[in-house]
């Protein structure tokens, strides 16, 4: 039987299996068809299972990708495509049957790689997708799939209101860092006049406070008297969706040019989520917290529950609890703000960004996070074990960068960043450089970045995917070690070809591509060496943009209202 | 020294003793036995499964995944499974009419022991006992005295789950000769091997089938047989006795055409006459895999 155990494990899956593992068998890869007029099941060899009988139609399986980005961000998933044979035409009589009517486009297929000698269970869904299009030839029929665990991910952020007018979200502390100049980070869209008065629109969602500032037509600036306002927790309807946003209702109508600007403490209300309490009347300020409500929001958009590593995100939100290594830890802080349309893709990629944190599907399918680190125990694979012969490759950065620009603090009102931090790797500098430090530079749009020390460490963890010595580390394993590879996982690789002095002894790598190859019982995987960085002192290495703000306490300003 | 030639088709008349049950209807169908008992050692098979034309299969229990429509498919991996295992299973056919037959085959089964009674007759739940098919790992096979019948049970007892992937129902043909060199057997098998650097090798077997190649010397005056008998399978699974005398069966399939080899006369036989060699390949039907839920 196959690759299937190891040190007393289940290869594939969680089967609780004390068997050996062995070097000789089979692995099955079954595949389900979810029609209207029911489910077809299929392999490339006739399987029989309790429930259901898998008929041997598949001639090619082609292959599939799962990826996510070396630098953070979200996840890519390639296209895959199955060829069945039809000889017997019951394809082609079920893509156009009609009785009942129904069409092949836009159902489901599910692929899974499973253990003949374990039960059909523990096997891992490799791929989830729906068909796209098909091509029927010579008695037989090619399935074109796509993935369809990230297609919420073009939907647009929820904001537009029919009149056209953009109601912002707001995370976290959203104010001007200027202490003696408050002119209001937020700028307020003028929804016009209401039975509640002349409304503003604050935010899709309810807030924790908020100071209001005005932008006279003599050219003065002055903190609202909030006596002259009233904060209206109201419903937003957008396309269909109800949320409960918050609107600033001005008691006098206010004179034509006047502009409203807002400083904010944001979103204050998360669901529950797994063994995570909901939460209001608290502001939130946990990236993890922002990526939740942004969850919850897209499943009420599109209808449909996501499958979310709830165990694996809480787990990673307590870890940025204590996110920053300083003494004593300071927590990763989420402060942004969303004023105009934007798909949740770019939503998610500002935010993943800002923190580097990175967005993936799981072997067992669910959504869940992840950022760069050594606390991942590693997965160790070996030349002698597990890498296939002939198939190592080792590649130098495309371009080794040594000092990252982390622009944040964004200003909202007059489009600017307020705040330019860096991280530099000196060492590398001067490695780089043959007679002086040679500075190689980056910029980083840290959109949900107020917080110095977050970008600090945020930063520090990206460039350790920079260095010179961040090799791309390329190599192929059998289906059954790769199946249950995770993404953003590390490995540690042991290897004498390793670029290190006698090799590579469980170099720890972290994975970003895996691409299966079913037809070959193979995959090839691709990943990067991160190389932990020390984090930068921020009051050491950055400055402001505009050298006239003060700054205080966090390196925020404190609103004095 | 003259050489004998062996006949073509072993000659001794009469259709022999047929079990004739009382019937409902007169017609025998479409089928025929062969006009003459044929001697041991040659090779028989069942094309037209009076199965598949039948009227209805009921069985003690049925599976919902695995329904008694599997066992006339033509497809061995693809079975019937009962739901319960006991003493007290069994399978019914109604052939529509009283047919005739001499074979009975039960192929892609599953079991590991069993007791099995067949009965048939005329009148729903025959009680005529006409063969205690013995047990045979995967593909069991029985002749039978010529027997007329509409109805025939086949009744299990049977530790186990029962699976099976056909019943077949037919009279058997033959070859007009045994194989001449032994039937060449074996298992084709298909697979992947991984190596890696450190020189273990990973290996996946994708499949394997087992392959049957008897092989035949005739002369010009049985091509014939061989060519129909070539053209009346083509590409369709069917029961390969290949010993009548012995309890072996296959469900396979043949090798597209025929295309045998002639052989210079005078090698093998006296009379000038053309012979031909001919080595059919056969690759029997994949009991396929099993796995739990």
């Amino acid at each position: 039987m196959i690759g299937a155990y190891y040190l007393g494990q289940s290869y594939l899956g969680q089967g609780p299996s004390s068997l050996p593992r062995l070097r000789e068998g089979r692995t099955v890869i079954l595949a389900r068809i979810f029609l209207d007029s029911g489910t077809e099941n299929v392999s490339d060899i006739s399987v029989r299972h309790p429930e259901r009988y898998y008929e041997a139609r598949i001639l090619q399986w082609g292959s599939i990708q799962r990826a996510v980005p070396v630098l953070a961000g979200l996840p890519q998933v390639g296209d895959a495509r199955i060829r069945l044979a039809d000889t017997d035409f019951k394809f082609r009589d079920l893509f156009v049957d009609t009785s009942p009517e129904q069409t092949p486009l836009e159902r489901l297929v599910q692929i899974r790689v499973c253990n003949i000698e374990e039960p059909e269970v523990f096997g891992v869904t490799i791929y989830t997708g729906e068909i796209v299009g098909f091509e029927y030839g010579d008695e037989y029929c090619d399935l074109s799939l796509r993935d369809i665990t990230w297609s919420w991910l073009d939907e647009e952020w929820p904001g537009t209101l029919d009149s056209g007018i953009y109601m912002p979200t707001i995370f976290g502390r959203c104010i001007q860092n200027s202490a003696v100049e408050q002119h209001g980070l937020i700028p307020l869209p003028h929804i016009g006049l209401t039975i509640d008065g002349d409304r503003y629109g604050l935010s899709i969602h309810t807030v924790q406070s908020v100071i209001i500032h005005r932008h006279n037509l003599d050219g003065t600036w002055e903190i609202v008297d909030p006596a002259e306002y009233s904060i209206t927790e109201d419903d937003v309807v957008i396309g269909g969706l109800v949320l409960t946003g918050t609107y600033i209702d001005f008691t006098n109508q206010q004179d034509d040019g006047v502009e409203i600007r807002a400083d904010v403490e944001g979103w204050n209300e998360r669901p529950i989520f797994g063994s995570l309490a909901a939460s209001s009347g608290v502001m939130l300020r946990s990236f993890i917290d922002l990526i939740i409500n942004i969850m919850d929001v897209v499943q009420l958009k599109i209808g449909r529950t996501l499958n979310l590593d709830t165990d694996g995100i809480i787990a990673l939100r307590n870890e940025l609890e204590l996110g920053v290594d300083t003494s004593p830890p300071r927590p990763y802080l989420c402060d942004g703000a969303i004023l105009e349309p934007i798909t949740i893709r770019s939503l998610l990629s500002q935010v993943l960004s800002s923190a580097t944190l990175d967005l993936f599907q799981k072997v067992d399918g669910s959504i869940s996070l992840a950022r760069p680190g050594n606390t991942i125990t590693p997965y160790s694979l070996t030349e002698n074990l597990n890498i296939l012969e002939g198939s190592f490759r080792q590649i130098s950065p495309e371009r080794p960068i040594n000092r990252i620009k982390c622009k944040m603090a964004r200003n909202y009102a007059d489009g600017s960043w307020s705040i330019e931090q860096l991280h530099d790797n000196t060492a590398d500098q001067a490695k780089l450089g043959r007679f002086a430090p040679k500075i190689t530079a980056a910029d980083l749009e840290m959109w949900f970045c107020r917080d110095r020390y977050t970008a600090t460490d945020a930063a520090a963890r990206r460039a350790g995917f920079l260095t010179l010595t961040s090799w791309d580390e390329e190599f192929e394993l059998t289906l059954d070690d790769a199946a249950i590879l995770e993404l953003c996982g590390n490995v540690g690789l042991t290897i004498r070809q390793g670029l290190a002095p006698g090799g590579f002894q469980d170099e720890l790598c972290r994975i970003n591509a895996i691409t299966i190859d079913l037809d070959n019982y193979s995959a090839a995987i691709s990943a990067r060496i991160w190389r932990e960085q020390e984090l930068n002192e921020p009051s050491f290495v950055t400055y402001e943009l505009n050298a006239s703000l003060v700054v205080t306490g966090q390196l925020d300003a404190e609103v004095t209202g | 020294m003259s050489r004998q030639v062996r006949p073509g088709r072993p000659q001794s008349g009469g259709q022999g003793g047929v079990t004739q049950f009382p019937s409902s209807t007169t017609s025998t169908g479409s089928l025929t036995l062969p006009s003459a008992p044929v001697s041991s050692r040659y090779p028989g098979y069942v094309l037209e499964n009076l199965v598949e034309t039948a009227n209805t299969i009921t069985a003690t229990t049925e599976s919902t995944a695995y329904p008694v429509a599997n066992l006339r498919n033509r497809i061995k991996a693809q079975p019937f499974r009962f739901t319960s295992a006991g003493g007290d299973l069994f399978v019914e056919v109604d052939l529509g009419y009283s047919a005739i037959f001499d074979t009975i085959a039960i192929v892609g089964h599953d079991a590991t022991d069993w007791t099995l009674t067949v009965k048939a007759d005329n009148t729903p739940t025959p009680t005529s006992v006409i063969s205690t098919m013995a047990y045979r790992t995967e593909d069991a096979w029985a002749p039978l005295s010529a027997t007329v019948a509409q109805y025939v049970r086949f009744e299990f007892s049977a530790t186990d789950l029962l699976s099976i992937g056909e019943l077949i129902i037919g009279v058997r043909q033959t070859l007009p000769r045994p194989a001449r060199w032994g039937i060449q057997k074996g298992i084709d098998s298909s697979g992947i091997t991984h190596r890696t650097y450190g020189g273990v090798t990973w290996d996946y077997d994708l499949y394997a089938n087992r392959y049957l190649r008897p092989g035949f010397r005739f002369p010009e005056s049985e091509y014939q047989d061989f060519e129909d008998f070539s053209t009346a399978v083509g590409r369709r699974p069917f029961l390969w006795i290949p010993d009548i005398s012995l309890t072996d069966c296959f469900y396979v399939k043949k090798q597209r055409g025929i295309a045998p080899e002639p052989v210079a006369p005078g090698r093998d036989n006296s009379d000038l006459a053309l012979w031909y060699d001919w080595r059919i390949n056969m690759e029997a039907e994949s009991l396929g895999l099993t796995i739990s839920a």
